[in-house]
C-alpha cells in the first residue's frame, strides 16, 4: 500500500489539490476565497497531466538528430498544460472584474451577505 | 531525488490548506504566490521546462499581482484608512 | 464534519435574519450591521429606492462631515468573527426555511466532495504505474510527433512544433479566448474619463536598478519568443515574461508614462492585427498543404533561428497577444483616482 502511495504521488497529490479547491468552492462564503480555490483545482488539472505524460528517466523534448523517440518525455500534456496556464489566468482576471463589480454594488465580499441584499433589493423595489 | 519530490508535494498540500484556512484574504494570496512558485519548481522536476517558465512568470507574478490590484481597488472603495486589512505594497 | 456545526459568524448571522421576523420584538437590534440595514430600509421607505452601497458611502460623507470617524463598515472583507453575545439569544429562535436548506447545503456538498475523492483514489490506484513507458498514453500519436516531428515540422522543440503545425488551430482558439477575457474586462471595469492614478515617484534604488533590469528582462522576453521553436519557450512562455516586464515597467516608471507610449487602443490593436496575421497564415499553411499545391514554405534546417516555416512568425504572434492581454488586465484593474 505504501509503495503503491510513493508510486502514485503525483496523481494523489494531485486529487488532493483538487479536492482541497472543490470544498473551497463551495464552502467558504469569501468571493477572493473561491477564486483561489478554482485556481487550485485548476494546477491540480495540470499538475495530474504533466504528471501523466512523464516517463522515468526521460529528457525534455528537445528532439536531437537521429534520436531514439522512447528517451524523450510526452510532448502533448505539455502542450495542453502551457495553453492551459495562460487561459487559466485571464479566466482569474474575468472573475475578479466580477467580484469588483459586485463589491461596488452591495459593499462585500461575502457571498451571502451579497444573497441576502440582492433578496431584499428585490423585494423592496 | 525522491525525497526531493515528496518535500514539494507535501509542501504542496501544505500551502493548498493554509491558503483556504488563512484568516486575512492578503496572507492567503502571498501562500497562494508561494504554493505558484514551489509548483514550478515541480513542472522543472517532470522535466517540463516550458510549463516551468511559463508557471513563474504567470502564477507567481500575473495571478497574484491581479489579485493584489482589486484587493487596493476594494479597499479604496470601502474608504477606511485605518482598516486592518489594508493592502499596503 | 466539522462545517455542520454551523459555529461561523456570517452563518449565525444569515440564521439571525432567516429567522428575523420571530426576534424582531421591542429590543433594539444590537448588532450594529443589523441597524444600519435596518435604518437603509427605513431610509428607502422615506426616500427613493437607492443602493445599499451608495447609502453606505452617503451616511460615511454624512460622518466625516461631522467628524465621526468610527469605522463604518462592518462588511470587512472577511468572514466577521463570531459574536458571543448572541449565543444565548439562539435557543430562542425557531429554526427557519433557509436554515434547514443551508445546512442540507454544507453536508451535500461535504458528501460529494468525499464521494468524489474516494471515486480518484479508485481510479488512481488502478492507473498505470507513474513514468511507465508501457501506458496507453504513449500510442502512436506520440511516436509520430517525436520520431518525425524535426523532419515535418523543422522545430527542435517538440511542444513548439506540435501547439502551432499539428494543432494550430486548437491554438488559435486559445488566443481568441484570450481576447474575448480582454474584451469582457474591458467592458466590465473601464472608466473612460477618470485619470489614472499619479503614483508617487518610485524609489531612487528602484528606479536605478530597473534601469539595468528592465532591458535584460525584455531581452529575455524576446530571447524566449524567438528562440522557440529551438529552446524550450515559445509564445505562451515568452509572452507572460514580456507582459510581466511591461507592468514592472509601469510599477516603477508610473503608469502614465507607460500608458502614453501603450495606449489601450494601440494594445488592442496590436492584438487584433496579431490575431489576423495569425490566421492569414495558419490559412496559407493549411490551404497549400491540404491541395498540394506546391507553395509550402520550406522547412529550412532544423535548429537555426530561421527554420521551421511560418513557426518564428506564428510564436511572435502568440507572444504579442499574451503580452498585450497580460497588460491590458493591468491597466484595467489598477485603482482610479476616484471611483
Amino acid at each position: 500500500m505504501l509503495e503503491l502511495i510513493l508510486e502514485q504521488r503525483y496523481y494523489l497529490v494531485s486529487i488532493l489539490l483538487f479536492s482541497i479547491g472543490f470544498v473551497t468552492l463551495f464552502l467558504h462564503p469569501n468571493l477572493i476565497k473561491k477564486i483561489i480555490g478554482l485556481n487550485l483545482m485548476d494546477t491540480s488539472i495540470f499538475l495530474f497531466l504533466a504528471a501523466m505524460g512523464y516517463m522515468e528517466g526521460g529528457q525534455a523534448p528537445m528532439i536531437e538528430e537521429g534520436s531514439n523517440w522512447a528517451m524523450y518525455i510526452n510532448p502533448i500534456p505539455g502542450g495542453l498544460v502551457l495553453t492551459g496556464i495562460v487561459v487559466a489566468v485571464s479566466t482569474t482576471a474575468l472573475f475578479l472584474s466580477l467580484t469588483h463589480r459586485l463589491y461596488r454594488k452591495y459593499h462585500s465580499l461575502n457571498l451571502d451577505v451579497i444573497l441576502m441584499l440582492a433578496k431584499k433589493g428585490r423585494e423592496d423595489t | 531525488m525522491i525525497g526531493l519530490e515528496l518535500l514539494l508535494l507535501i509542501f504542496l498540500v501544505f500551502c493548498a490548506i493554509a491558503t483556504v484556512l488563512c484568516k486575512r484574504l492578503i496572507s492567503s494570496i502571498i501562500i497562494f504566490m508561494a504554493y505558484s512558485a514551489v509548483m514550478s519548481l515541480v513542472w522543472f522536476l517532470l522535466q517540463s521546462p516550458d510549463l516551468a517558465i511559463t508557471e513563474a512568470a504567470v502564477g507567481a507574478g500575473m495571478t497574484s499581482l491581479l489579485f493584489f490590484l482589486t484587493l487596493q481597488r476594494i479597499n479604496q472603495l470601502k474608504g477606511l484608512e485605518q482598516d486592518e486589512d489594508n493592502t499596503k505594497r | 464534519m466539522k462545517t455542520t456545526q454551523n459555529d461561523n459568524g456570517w452563518f449565525r448571522r444569515i440564521l439571525q435574519w432567516a429567522s428575523e421576523s420571530e426576534s424582531e420584538g421591542a429590543d433594539a437590534p444590537e448588532d450594529p450591521e443589523k441597524q444600519e440595514f435596518q435604518e437603509y430600509l427605513e431610509y428607502i421607505d422615506a426616500h427613493d429606492y437607492i443602493e445599499f452601497g451608495a447609502y453606505r458611502y452617503m451616511r460615511y460623507q454624512q460622518r466625516k462631515e461631522l467628524g465621526l470617524d468610527e469605522p463604518t463598515s462592518h462588511y470587512t472583507a472577511e468572514p466577521p468573527t463570531p459574536q458571543k453575545k448572541q449565543k444565548g439569544k439562539k435557543s430562542h429562535h425557531k429554526q427557519g426555511v433557509l436554515r434547514k436548506q443551508l445546512r442540507w447545503y454544507q453536508v451535500a456538498s461535504v458528501l460529494i466532495t468525499c464521494v468524489i475523492f474516494w471515486i480518484l483514489c479508485l481510479v488512481v490506484m488502478e492507473l498505470p504505474e507513474f513514468g511507465a513507458l508501457d501506458a496507453p498514453a504513449w500510442n502512436e500519436v506520440v511516436q509520430r510527433y517525436l520520431q518525425q516531428g524535426r523532419e515535418e515540422t523543422g522545430a527542435v522543440n517538440a511542444i513548439t512544433g506540435m501547439i502551432l503545425e499539428y494543432r494550430a488551430f486548437d491554438t488559435f482558439g486559445e488566443s481568441v479566448v484570450l481576447f474575448a477575457a480582454a474584451i469582457s474586462t474591458i467592458l466590465l471595469l473601464r472608466t473612460p474619463n477618470q485619470p489614472l492614478r499619479q503614483r508617487k515617484a518610485g524609489d531612487e534604488i528602484l528606479k536605478e536598478l530597473s534601469k539595468y533590469l528592465l532591458p535584460i528582462i525584455l531581452l529575455f522576453g524576446f530571447y524566449v519568443i524567438l528562440y522557440g521553436h529551438i529552446s524550450p519557450g515559445g509564445g505562451f512562455s515568452g509572452g507572460a515574461i514580456l507582459g510581466a516586464a511591461l507592468i514592472l515597467a509601469s510599477l516603477i516608471l508610473g503608469a502614465g508614462e507607460v500608458g502614453r507610449v501603450l495606449t489601450s487602443k494601440r494594445v488592442t490593436y496590436i492584438t487584433v492585427f496579431s490575431l489576423l496575421t495569425y490566421a492569414v497564415m495558419k490559412f496559407y499553411s493549411f490551404y497549400t498543404g491540404a491541395n498540394h499545391v506546391g507553395w509550402e514554405i520550406p522547412k529550412g534546417e532544423a535548429g537555426h533561428l530561421f527554420s521551421g516555416g511560418f513557426l518564428l512568425p506564428l510564436n511572435l504572434c502568440v507572444g504579442l497577444i499574451v503580452a498585450c492581454t497580460m497588460y491590458t488586465f493591468y491597466t484595467l484593474f489598477i485603482p482610479t483616482e476616484e471611483e
